[in-house]
């Protein structure tokens, strides 16, 4: 969250383009994929939405062929939350379903509370609000769960 | 993800489903605790869109200069962020405010403005937003009209005339 907290919006792009390049030099795929995911951030603060999505889909690519299932899951999540703004509610959710396959299975409830979220966002957006407030309620109580753990 | 930020969030996401189900009390607290966060936090990006969220919801609750005053805030973010879907959003809202205070020749105006960007974002009106202008937004929207230029339109929705 921090390019916009530090009004450095465009410093931020600057630094991640440079990283970029450091990151291909060194072969750095893992740092490659954190520096695409926070590029498609960038795109998404300018209402840059099909740019987000390349980004999320680079990150999401090298994350595949590390077989990083964290990092996918969670791909796949921004994934399905870029589809919402860009209005394929469809492809929205089967990437919030496969994220949810994948995350629900790695017990990791800050991650999970936060795809369920977006999910919930989803049935929103589509004025599906019984579904979206059982989502929302699910995703609060583990989001609380997770802050009173200190996790 | 920050958990204290991601609550915000989740917060603010239900505090909007609550303003859908014209929970408009509850709605409030939980849109107004999400927007004092993120102004603690420093988040123009999560202040900015808490603003729009909460001008909507007075506009629904028929305050409109409350209203008014978080759109011209969250204009000003947007300005900063170069945030285009903001600036959308903005316009809607402020579509929103013109048709319920009675003016629907501006409404119509900074809606097909808001949709003309739209096109080029690639980013449609999503069906929830179309429901806060209940039955007229089809009236409103697919009339021929010709758009603004963003300037013009912002222009046009600041000054809405919205009373004491």
């Amino acid at each position: 969250m921090g390019f916009d907290s530090f009004g450095a919006l465009n410093k931020g792009k600057h630094l991640c383009e440079e990283a970029l390049i450091i990151n291909k030099k060194n072969d750095d795929k893992r740092s490659t994929a954190v520096v695409y995911n926070n590029m498609a951030w960038s795109c998404i603060m300018k209402g840059n939405f099909i740019m987000a999505k390349d980004y999320y889909l680079k990150s999401y690519d090298i994350r595949v062929l590390l077989e990083e299932k964290r990092g996918i899951g969670f791909m796949l999540a921004n994934l399905g939350w870029v589809d919402i703004f860009l209005g394929n509610y469809l492809e929205s959710e089967k990437n919030f379903k496969d994220s949810l396959d994948i995350i629900m299975k790695l017990s990791d409830n800050q991650l999970t509370s936060w795809t369920l979220s977006n999910y919930g966002l989803l049935k929103y957006t589509v004025c599906n609000f019984d579904e979206s407030k059982k989502i929302y309620k699910e995703a609060i109580s583990m989001e609380r769960m997770c802050i009173m753990s200190g996790l | 993800m920050h958990n204290e930020w991601a609550l915000t969030y989740e917060t603010y996401l239900y505090g909007l489903l609550l303003f859908q189900e014209k929970d408009f009390d509850n709605s409030k607290k939980k849109i107004e605790k999400a927007l004092s966060y993120f102004r603690k936090a420093g988040s123009r990006w999560g202040t900015e869109g808490a603003l729009i969220g909460y001008g909507n919801l007075l506009i629904a609750m028929k305050d409109f200069k409350g209203a008014k005053d978080c759109l011209q805030e969250a204009h000003a973010i947007a300005i900063y962020l170069n945030d285009k879907f903001g600036i959308v959003t903005i316009l809607e809202s402020f579509a929103y405010l013109a048709n319920e205070s009675g003016n629907e020749f501006d409404a119509r105006k900074l809606l097909v403005t808001a949709n003309k960007i739209r096109e080029e974002l690639q980013t449609p009106i999503r069906p929830v937003d179309k429901k806060m202008f209940g039955e007229s937004f089809g009236e409103l929207i697919n009339a021929d009209e010709e758009s603004l230029s963003v300037e013009e339109a912002m222009k046009l929705g600041m000054g809405i005339k919205v009373g004491v």
